[in-house]
């Protein structure tokens, strides 16, 4: 079993990974609802993974994703966002991401990377 | 979708009343097609000669193929091609019909011939429609005319995602051009990069907690902040569909901002912006994309 921390602005993006995550049998110890929460959350929990939006106010998944890569050098991010161009996938996968998603998300595909992971 | 324009169709020719039009949306999900109608369909063998291997049938211990074929209606060949393919869905909505005694299969054979003419469609546009091609229903049924070609784009992705993650009975309103337009709920996310634009959808408010309960998959009861974020994340889903496809065809290159939920106020624009209304069967809906440089919120 592995830990997460969710971090999306959307409710029903989160409520969704959860569920998936934890019929997995995953467990997911904490959420936030933009970037700079999610800092914080990722520095209490010290998860296993950390799924990550691009798209959130205060602030933006990139620049989490940074943060948290630079202060935590084993964080294993996943990028989750409904924006698939290549130039930000290979951002993201160039900054340390280790997957990335794009939504909407197929319960499949999490299962997927999962066994991936 | 075609199904339900065709139906739509129908009703407005007085051939179907509006509860029957209901209930044979949801009968059609059901329905099974018997080979009868789909070699009909497939223009293999007319009605009559149908009816004739289903009398013959009546009285003879053999399946319906083997007497086709014995009566020289049809090749093996032609027959073992029409088991192999997946029905259309308008086929569905024949049987239906039929099964009820609404119509008879020549019947909606010459309302299909009727409905392609009264749209001035030709037939590669009315193969289209029949394969559900979402955007020739935007350009032929709701003509979004090509002054707005971003708005088709984005009115293209939109309705993929309505029909494969909230239903398939989308029924497409003409468009048409506003300058304002009033709302009770109004789901809204900014698109920056050139020409920046606001892409909206406004959801019945009626209809939004079956839309919402549709798309997340949740117990959506209320019009609460899980009922607002499921219609924001729908449209976030979408715009990233949307800036991606500008993205992959070299089109244009838009940045997503976090989407917005908001009541009861009115969208204003100093340029007219191109509506399109559309049905499901848990209400009306709309979506638009203003510039935003010319337009308030």
């Amino acid at each position: 079993m592995a830990t997460f921390v969710l971090i999306d602005d959307s409710l029903v993006a989160r409520t969704f990974l959860r569920r998936v995550l934890e019929n997995e049998g995953q467990s997911v110890v904490g959420e936030a609802e933009n970037g700079l929460a999610g800092y914080d959350v990722y520095a209490k929990f010290r998860p296993d993974f950390v799924t990550i939006d691009m798209t959130m106010p205060v602030m933006g998944g990139l620049d989490c994703l940074k943060r948290i890569v630079a202060d935590f050098p084993n964080a294993r991010p996943i990028v989750v966002s409904s924006v698939g161009k290549q130039e930000q996938r290979q951002e993201a996968l160039r900054l340390g991401a280790v997957q990335y998603l794009t939504k909407p998300l197929d319960v499949d595909e999490i299962k997927d990377v999962i066994k991936s992971l | 979708m075609f199904s339900q324009l065709f139906l739509d169709y129908l009703f407005a020719q007085g051939f179907l009343t509006e509860q029957q039009v209901r209930d044979v949306t949801e009968r059609k999900k059901i329905v099974k097609v018997p080979i009868g109608v789909l070699v009909i369909n497939a223009g293999l063998m007319t009605s009559k000669q149908v009816e004739a291997v289903l009398r013959f049938q009546s009285t003879h211990d053999m399946r319906f193929g083997e007497i086709a074929i014995m009566q020289g209606y049809i090749s093996e060949e032609q027959f073992a091609s029409v088991l192999k393919t997946q029905p259309k869905e308008h086929v569905y909505l024949s049987q239906v019909l039929t099964e009820w005694g609404l119509m008879d299969f020549d019947a909606v054979l010459e309302q299909i011939v009727a409905f392609q003419a009264a749209y001035g469609l030709n037939d590669e546009q009315m193969a289209r429609l029949i394969d559900n091609d979402v955007e020739e229903f935007v350009v032929s049924i709701a003509r979004v005319g090509e002054e707005y070609p971003l708005f088709k784009e984005f009115a293209v992705q939109f309705l993929k995602v309505v029909t494969r993650f909230v239903d398939r009975n989308v029924l497409l309103r003409p468009a048409y051009q506003a300058r304002e337009l009033k709302y009770k709920y109004l789901a809204h996310q900014s698109l920056a990069g050139p020409g920046a634009l606001y892409c909206c959808f406004e959801p019945d408010p009626d209809g939004m907690l079956t839309f919402a309960r549709l798309y997340s998959k949740q117990p959506v009861m209320d019009i609460d902040e899980l009922a607002k974020d499921s219609i924001q994340e729908f449209l976030n889903c979408v715009d990233g569909l949307f800036v991606t496809y500008l993205s992959d065809e070299g089109i244009a290159e838009y940045e997503l901002e976090p989407p917005h939920f908001k009541e009861d106020g009115a969208v204003s624009a100093s340029k007219p912006f191109c509506v399109l209304p559309f049905w499901l069967p848990c209400g009306e809906f709309a979506i638009f994309a203003p510039m935003q440089e010319t337009t308030s919120i």
